[in-house]
């Protein structure tokens, strides 16, 4: 599905990522970790095909990423939800983007704002929201296109614990119904083992330090078994390792 | 809670308005029934034209700073090295009475109607330009990167995430640069014209009467409030959002 080979982004003179080799198939999942300004909001921004590499290539299906690509799904750490729409407006943006008549738009709005029950919020302005509210709605918008891929930045970053776990427990079964692949920006341990098949992580110098396979990916209640935690400790050990050698 | 906020401020307005005529008695202040009978009258007759010039060069000016306003404060907003080159200009021209001016105006466009617009254009562009532009520069980058995903193209770039952006800020400037159009209208309107609100109220006033002249500053008042009106009815059209951001506010 995604294939990054030798990806290096830079700003003017400021190399932001560098040597960057990623592999995901489909319907898998990756979370990217990292400390702040690693560049791993860089990194989900090119292979969103906002940023344009400065080497090297990124393809997704085998084919190069130019510009947007229509089953991309991109959320954003502050859920890029618009002020001025209210949540149906925000919803069926994508959709009316894409000049899909008016009938189908309501019809697929509709059910997607009933499945993330959120659907009495549906005349509702962003500042109404609570964050949580905020999210779903940031994902029902995405959803309403029908990616295949599903990029996301710190996406739980501004939530409560307890609702952030539910969120999480929640994006894991849109996945399994919709054969979902997801690539995961975060700076939280637990959320990159809960969420991610494969775990990368950066340097703090813009490059990958080391990739971990996840075993027990998938599990609704890993959070209880004692596995988790040691791996949660095994990548914080990883990320410290960093802060004392360079 | 009052409800009907422009009725409960008008009839404190009369009020006031009534006191002072019985208490400072002298002919300049004329009482509000007088002055609002003599307005109808006055309908009738001519003011009704007078109020349509004035209208009629505001409106023109209205659009045509509209547009160039809007239309370079996107250019600049979105293009940081234009930005550079010509902002400084701007701030250094806003701050200028632009009235001072007219004298200037009306030697190069004549004493006409021309000179008149031109110099409510300039009063409202510079704030409609300087105003355009700055809310452009407050758009987060993040709202740019949601509609790119979305594959929007440019056209729905500006309907969906840029008009909508500037709108509120853009309403509240046009209030604040129509005010100081009016009353720079008024000014403009005693030179070389015999039609136009404040002409009428000058002229109403060289020939000492009061309730004629009473009667222009009511309709000057009407005209300001319905262009008031009108901005409060598109805000609450449109910007809903903003009220609503408005009562999470400390200070409501």
């Amino acid at each position: 599905m995604i294939n990054v080979d030798n990806l290096k982004i830079k700003y003017n003179d400021y190399t932001a990522i560098k040597d960057i080799n990623l592999k995901l198939n489909k319907n898998e999942t990756c979370s990217i970790i990292g400390p702040s300004g690693c560049g791993k909001s860089t990194l989900l921004y090119s292979l969103a095909g906002i940023l344009k590499p400065s080497e090297g290539t990124i393809k997704i299906n085998n084919s190069y990423v130019k510009s947007n690509r229509k089953k991309t799904g991109l959320i954003l750490q502050n859920y890029g939800l618009f002020p001025w729409k209210t949540v149906w407006e925000n919803v069926i943006l994508g959709l009316k983007l894409r000049k899909v008549n008016k009938k189908e738009i309501e019809i697929k709005a509709t059910s997607i704002l009933k499945k993330l029950n959120i659907i009495r919020l549906r005349d509702k302005y962003p500042s109404q929201l609570s964050g949580g509210q905020s999210q779903r709605v940031a994902i029902a918008r995405t959803l309403t296109t029908e990616p295949d891929l599903l990029l996301m930045d710190e996406p739980f970053s501004s939530l409560d614990a307890l609702t952030r776990e539910d969120i999480q427990r929640f994006l894991l079964e849109i996945y399994n119904e919709n054969n979902l692949t997801i690539c995961l920006v975060t700076h939280n341990i637990e959320e990159a083992v809960f969420l991610g098949r494969k775990i990368y992580i950066m340097s703090y110098k813009g490059s990958i330090k080391k990739i971990i396979k996840n075993p027990h990916f998938g599990d609704l209640s890993l959070r209880q078994r004692k596995d988790f935690h040691s791996m949660c400790n095994d990548i914080r050990m990883i990320l410290k390792e960093g802060d004392t050698n360079d | 809670m009052i409800k009907n906020k422009t009725l409960y401020s008008s009839i404190i307005v009369i009020i006031i308005w009534y006191l002072l005529y019985l208490f400072i008695d002298i002919k300049v202040i004329p009482s509000p029934i007088e002055t609002i009978t003599e307005f109808f009258e006055l309908l009738k007759a001519d003011l009704l034209k007078h109020l349509a010039y004035s209208i009629f060069r505001i409106f023109l000016a209205l659009i045509i700073s509209l547009t160039l306003g809007i239309s370079l404060g996107i250019f600049l907003g979105l293009n940081r090295k234009y930005d550079e080159i010509i902002s400084p200009i701007i701030y250094l021209l806003y701050p200028i009475p632009k009235i001072s001016f007219l004298p200037v105006l009306m030697v190069i466009f004549g004493l006409g109607n021309l000179s008149k617009i031109i110099l409510i254009t300039l009063i409202i562009l510079f704030q409609i330009l300087v105003t355009t532009k700055d809310s452009i520069k407050e758009l987060k980058k993040e709202h740019f990167y949601s509609i790119n995903s979305m594959g929007a193209n440019n056209i729905q770039i500006y309907k969906h995430l840029i008009i909508p952006a500037i709108l509120p800020k853009l309403l509240t400037a046009l209030r604040i640069s129509i005010a100081t159009s009016i009353a720079v209208l008024f000014f403009a309107e005693n030179f070389a014209t015999t039609y136009g609100i404040g002409y009428f109220i000058m002229d109403s006033w060289i020939r000492v009467n009061y309730p004629q002249m009473f009667s222009g500053i009511l309709a000057i008042s009407l005209l300001g409030l319905f262009i008031y009106k009108s901005i409060d009815l598109i805000e609450n059209k449109y910007c809903k959002w903003i009220t609503l951001e408005k009562n999470n506010r400390y200070f409501t």
